[in-house]
This record gives C-alpha cells, sequence and structure tokens, in this order.
C-alpha cells in the first residue's frame, strides 16, 4: 500500500531547470505514466523519486511521509533503468539476490523468491545464466524481476524497453501491465512513446519543459487535452488557425458555430481537430483528396484545403474516394485554443475508440 | 580458398617486420643469455644449473632478492592504496576541482625520474623540508626517510601514482552509473557498493596496473640506484654493480634471468587469471 506524492518538486542544472514546480498524486496501486518529448525532465523526476538527484525546491512523500532526506538504499522504491541495468560479473539469480543477501535472509529463503521472481517474469530456468548470454528483452525482465523481489512499495520504469524491437516492447509492455495489476504495486514508468503510454497507463502526466501539462486517463487527455501543446503531442490531431468572429470561429474553408463566452485573444487561435472528427458530408467545405492510404479497417485520406495545411481524415473504407477527386468535408467536433483558454465546438470528443495513436 | 590464404599471407607481411625486431633484439639475445647461465664449465657437456646455485648461495645476493621483493610488494600495496580513493574521486566527485586535479595528478608522468629523484632526497634527507617539519611538530627523533627502503618506496610510490590512477580511473569511468545507482536502489551502501560491484567490475585494469607495477618497479634501476642505501639493494642495482664495477658479467647475467623469472611468474598471474575472468563472467 503506498500513495505518492510529489509537491512543487523543482530540479535546475545549472540555469536550466530541468523540472520546474511539479505536484503530482499517484493512487496505491495505479500506474502513472510520465510522458513528454525528450529532454523534458522524466528521468529527472523519476531520479528524484529514487533518491538518485536531490531537488532543489520541493518534497517527495510516500504514503505521506516525506523521503527527500533518504538516500536511494534507503527509501521503499525499486528502480529498473532505460540500459546496462544487470551487473554483468553477477548471474541472474545473482543479481536477483544481491538485495536480498543485503537484507542477510536465510539462504533457502533467498533461493525460493529468487525461484519464484524467475517464475513471475517468465524465465524460470534463465537463474545461472549471466547477462551476455541472455537477449535484450529477457535481460530487462531480469531487471524488473530483481527489482519487484524486494517488494518495495513503489517501481520505477525509466523507459525499460525502449532499446527492444517494436513486436518485444509490446509484449513486454503487456506483461508488466499484467504483473503491474497482480502486485498491484504504485508504479511511475516514464516513456516518450504515447501509444505506450496509453496502452498501459491508468493516468498519464503529459510534461513539456520540465512543467507539467495535464494529468488524466488516457481516454480524457485524448478527449480534452487542456493545452494546444497535449492536444497536438497525444493521437493524430489536426491543427488549423482560426480567427474568432462575432459568435462564429472561421477557420480554412469552414465557419462552426461557436456558443457565447468565446473571448478573443488578438484574434488569433488554434483549432484541433481529431482527423475522426472530419466527416464526408454534401452540406461541407469542398476540399481536394490528395493521397488514400489504407490502414487496414479505415482509410487514411490527406485532404487539400484552401489556405491551410494538408489534413489528416480518418473514415470508413466503404467510402470509394480517388486521389485527385474533390469532396465536401464537414468538422464535427473541435477544439479552440485561444490563449489561455479552451472552448470544445460541436460537442465532445470521442474517446480514441478506433482511432491509432501513432502518427505515420 | 586463395582469397583467404592472400589476406593470410598480408597479414603475415604485415606483422613480419615487427615481429622480426622482437626475434633479433629481444628473444634471441635473451636465449643466448639464458643458454649462458646454463653452460657447463669448459670441458664438460650438458646443461648445468651450477651457476645459479653460486649466485643463490651468497647471503648478499638472496637478501638483495628478499630486499627487491618486499620493497616492489610495498610500494605497489602503497600505490595501491593511494591511487584508489584518488581514482574514485575523480570518477565520482562533480565540479571542476577534480577536472584540475586530474590534470595536476598527471604531472609526475612527465617529470624524469632522475630529477624526481634528486627532488625526493633534497625534500626528504636530513634539514630538508620534512624534517623541518616533523621537527617543528615537536616529532625530533624519526628514522632515516632517504638512502634506504623508506626512500626507495616513497619515490617509488610517488612517480607510480599517475599511471595507477589513470589506469584505475579510466576502467571506473567505463562503469555505467546506472550499474551503481541499482546497487543503491537494492539497497547496498557506498561500501557495499564499492566491494560488490566497483571493485569486481573493475577487476581487469587494476589486474594490468598492479601487475605492470610491480614489474616496473621491481626492475628499476634509477630511484634505487640514488635513493636507496648500500646494502641491501634492488637486484637492478645488484646487477649493475656485478657488470661494472666487479666485472662478473656471468653473474650479473644470472642475476637478471631470475629476475625476468619473478616478473615473468607475475606476468603469468595476471594473464592466467584475466583469461579467465573473460571466459566465466565478462
Ligand atoms: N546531470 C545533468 N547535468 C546537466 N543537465 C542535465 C543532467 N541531467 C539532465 N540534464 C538536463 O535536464 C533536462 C531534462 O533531462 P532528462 O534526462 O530528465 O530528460 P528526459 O525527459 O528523461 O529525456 P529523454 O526522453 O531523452 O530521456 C535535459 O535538458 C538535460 O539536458
Ligand atoms: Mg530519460
Amino acid at each position: 500500500m503506498a500513495r505518492l506524492s510529489l509537491r512543487h518538486l523543482s530540479k535546475r542544472f545549472g540555469t536550466h531547470a530541468a523540472v520546474h514546480d511539479l505536484t503530482l498524486d499517484v493512487a496505491d496501486g495505479e500506474l502513472m505514466c510520465l510522458l513528454g518529448p525528450s529532454g523534458c525532465g522524466k528521468t529527472t523526476t523519476l531520479r528524484m523519486i529514487g533518491g538518485f538527484a536531490a531537488p532543489d525546491a520541493g518534497d517527495i512523500q510516500i504514503n505521506g511521509r516525506s523521503v527527500v532526506a533518504l538516500p536511494p538504499e534507503r527509501r521503499p522504491t525499486a528502480m529498473v533503468f532505460q540500459r546496462y541495468n544487470l551487473w554483468p560479473h553477477m548471474t541472474a539469480a545473482q543479481n536477483i539476490a544481491f538485495g536480498l543477501r543485503l537484507r542477510r535472509l536465510p539462504r533457502g529463503q533467498i533461493e525460493a523468491k529468487v525461484r519464484d521472481a524467475l517464475g513471475l517474469v517468465g524465465l524460470p530456468g534463465a537463474g545461472h545464466k549471466y547477462p551476455h548470454q541472455l537477449s535484450g528483452g529477457e535481460q530487462q525482465r531480469v531487471a524488473v524481476a530483481r527489482a519487484l523481489v524486494l517488494e518495495p512499495q513503489i517501481l520505477l520504469l525509466d523507459e525499460p524497453f525502449s532499446n527492444l524491437d517494436a513486436r518485444l516492447r509490446v509484449h513486454m509492455r503487456e506483461e508488466v501491465k499484467q504483473l503491474q495489476r497482480a502486485v498491484g504495486i504504485t508504479t511511475v514508468f516514464v516513456t516518450h512513446d504515447q501509444e505506450e503510454a496509453l496502452t498501459i497507463a491508468d493516468r498519464i502526466a503529459v510534461m513539456k519543459d520540465g512543467v507539467l501539462q495535464q494529468v488524466d486517463t488516457p481516454a480524457a487527455l485524448y478527449a480534452r487535452p487542456r493545452t494546444l501543446f497535449v492536444a497536438d503531442f497525444i493521437g493524430t490531431m489536426n491543427l488549423l488557425p482560426a480567427r474568432i468572429e462575432a459568435g462564429a470561429v472561421a477557420a480554412g474553408p469552414w465557419r462552426l458555430p461557436a456558443a457565447g463566452g468565446l473571448r478573443p485573444h488578438g484574434g488569433e487561435a488554434t483549432l484541433a481537430v481529431r482527423p475522426e472528427d472530419l466527416v464526408l458530408d454534401p452540406a461541407g467545405a469542398p476540399v481536394r483528396v490528395r493521397r488514400v492510404v489504407n490502414l487496414g479497417h479505415y482509410l487514411q485520406v490527406l485532404l487539400e484545403c484552401p489556405g491551410v495545411a494538408p489534413l489528416r481524415m480518418f473514415t470508413e473504407k466503404g467510402a470509394s474516394l480517388e486521389e485527385g477527386q474533390g469532396v465536401r468535408v464537414r468538422i464535427s467536433r473541435a477544439l479552440l485554443f485561444s490563449g489561455p483558454d479552451v472552448a470544445e465546438l460541436g460537442g465532445p470528443m470521442r474517446p480514441p475508440v478506433a482511432a491509432p495513436a501513432e502518427a505515420p | 580458398m586463395t582469397g583467404s590464404r592472400r589476406e593470410g599471407a598480408l597479414g603475415l607481411a604485415l606483422v613480419l617486420p615487427p615481429l622480426l625486431l622482437l626475434v633479433f633484439l629481444i628473444v634471441l639475445p635473451a636465449i643466448t643469455a639464458v643458454l649462458d647461465t646454463l653452460a657447463p664449465p669448459p670441458g664438460a657437456s650438458g646443461l648445468t644449473l651450477a651457476r645459479y646455485a653460486q649466485v643463490l648461495s651468497a647471503r648478499i645476493v638472496r637478501a638483495d632478492i628478499a630486499f627487491s621483493v618486499v620493497v616492489t610488494l610495498v610500494s605497489v600495496a602503497a600505490v595501491f592504496c593511494l591511487s584508489y580513493p584518488l581514482a574514485l574521486y575523480l570518477r565520482f566527485a562533480e565540479g571542476r576541482l577534480p577536472a584540475v586535479l586530474a590534470v595536476l595528478f598527471t604531472i609526475p608522468l612527465f617529470v624524469p625520474v632522475v630529477i624526481a629523484s634528486f627532488a625526493m632526497i633534497t625534500f626528504l634527507v636530513n634539514h630538508g623540508l620534512i624534517s623541518t617539519v616533523l621537527y617543528h611538530l615537536g616529532i625530533q627523533r624519526f628514522p632515516p626517510l632517504v638512502y634506504n627502503a623508506t626512500g626507495i618506496v616513497l619515490t617509488e610510490v610517488w612517480a607510480s601514482i599517475p599511471f595507477a590512477v589513470l589506469i584505475l580511473g579510466a576502467g571506473l569511468q567505463a562503469i555505467d552509473d546506472a550499474l551503481i545507482d541499482s546497487a543503491r536502489d537494492v539497497g547496498a551502501g557506498r561500501l557495499r557498493t564499492f566491494v560488490s560491484i566497483l571493485l569486481p567490475l573493475n577487476a581487469t585494469p587494476t589486474m594490468i596496473a598492479l601487475t605492470l607495477l610491480f614489474i616496473s618497479i621491481f626492475g628499476s634501476f634509477t630511484i634505487p640506484y640514488l635513493v636507496g642505501g648500500n646494502a641491501p639493494q634492488m637486484l637492478g642495482v645488484t646487477m649493475t654493480n656485478y657488470l661494472t664495477q666487479y666485472f662478473r658479467r656471468a653473474e650479473a647475467v644470472t642475476m637478471a634471468v631470475i629476475a625476468f623469472a619473478i616478473s615473468a611468474a607475475v606476468g603469468a598471474v595476471y594473464v592466467v587469471s584475466v583469461s579467465r575472468r573473460e571466459r566465466g563472467t565478462v
């Protein structure tokens, strides 16, 4: 049972703020993903939780007790690093047993726990192997076993699968998710891969330049991004420059009726439209089909429209669309970002059902 | 087939010049020297160990061999104990100071041993800097620091530390932070992390450093010649005396072979332990 709570955490390197005023609560048993582009401070945050970096300001609490003064070896956390996880001079079993030996458990108990841990990660026969005799995925699994065997209150994973191939990554991700559910361990998982975050996380904390942007469930993050950055970063999103006029929003060839309360911030605004919210409609605006990509159970259509960059549209396979063809397209739902304000137009966005997360 | 044979021939052609140089300048003279020491007295045939028996029967020579081994072991141990903490400091300390120190530490590498030895002498003699400091600290009676084993050890240590720090430091540098952080993470304190992770992972560079230090200190001449006493002396000095002062070449060569055998034994221990590590673990 462990709740993790980060309070106004800051860390700077020289004059550069790697993490700035970060406040985040992770509930007991929750899998929280830290997601953001490279260099946004994810690893720094994780290292502060694990005790490998001291915050310049703020507090880290586990079950309400501050741990900032504790060195890594005294914190109830276990970390799986991105690379070079296992000690090369020890076998897999010795790697896993090291922490148990430090705790002076009886030898029989250590052996039993190591066997259980290896079984848990699906490597029952690998105990006698040295890291260089294991594949990358097996090494990462041993690293996870080494972290779990100590029964930490909080598991910290720093892009643990980023150097594995795509298939293995998906597989490992599912395994870790299952393990995490089974053990019910509070977990912070760092990744810059939004697909990974969307599929595995209970909640996602999106970071940018050391600043927390939004914390939400994957569905809510997809449906109601609160900043333009999150809107653009999560899933596929079309961004159109827009103008706020009396009672309406104009973007490219479209005019959308807007409910009252839209404040023009110097007139500059951005309309964010998911590809599945562009729909073929005889009453829509005229655009031209530039390219059609068959993505299995749906089509991705690249649309050219006057005055804006090409837009991506997802549509059912039934639609007969040819490249170069003129079609009429309507915007069924959109988000309008205007300064710090965000408004939903045409009803709330759907959660990502059929929408794939990866951008082509 | 022909391609690989041609490649083999090319490879041979490339290694041939240094190989020939090695054979003619080092291996052949060494073998002749060894055979010389085993040659029987005029008129007899076969090989004999009589010269070794004769050289080793001299109490003075035995004392010099023992002295050389002890001084070398003490020096190597002292270098190791002093340079490992320095290497650790340079590896883990943050900021500008360690970068500056890393450069300062290498200075002895650029000072010729002769100059270093004379500097050490002026530093360590009676009425030298160290004596004066000790005197002012109230320590008025202490054993002489130079022209004896102490002087040799101190000077050898001074001259060898940068080399040891460089090799040990390079080894430590190659150990990824994540391996150290992982150890802290599962509950190892600093000392335990050092003993269980850093020391074994740095074992090969450590073996290299210790072996090379032993061989170079054991075979050194300049430092014991200038800083050491009259007797006992280190083998390098004894050999030179036999050769240039007593004109007893045969004994000098025999001693050289003995010295070589001791160094080779240390080298063999190193090769065996390193190759076992390579096969076994890393
Ligand atoms: N030890 C350090 N010294 C100086 N700057 C650092 C240090 N560690 C991190 N930084 C800087 O802090 C910022 C955040 O780094 P961090 O490693 O947390 O990024 P990240 O989000 O994990 O990125 P990535 O996805 O590439 O791993 C970066 O700009 C980085 O250059
Ligand atoms: Mg990182």
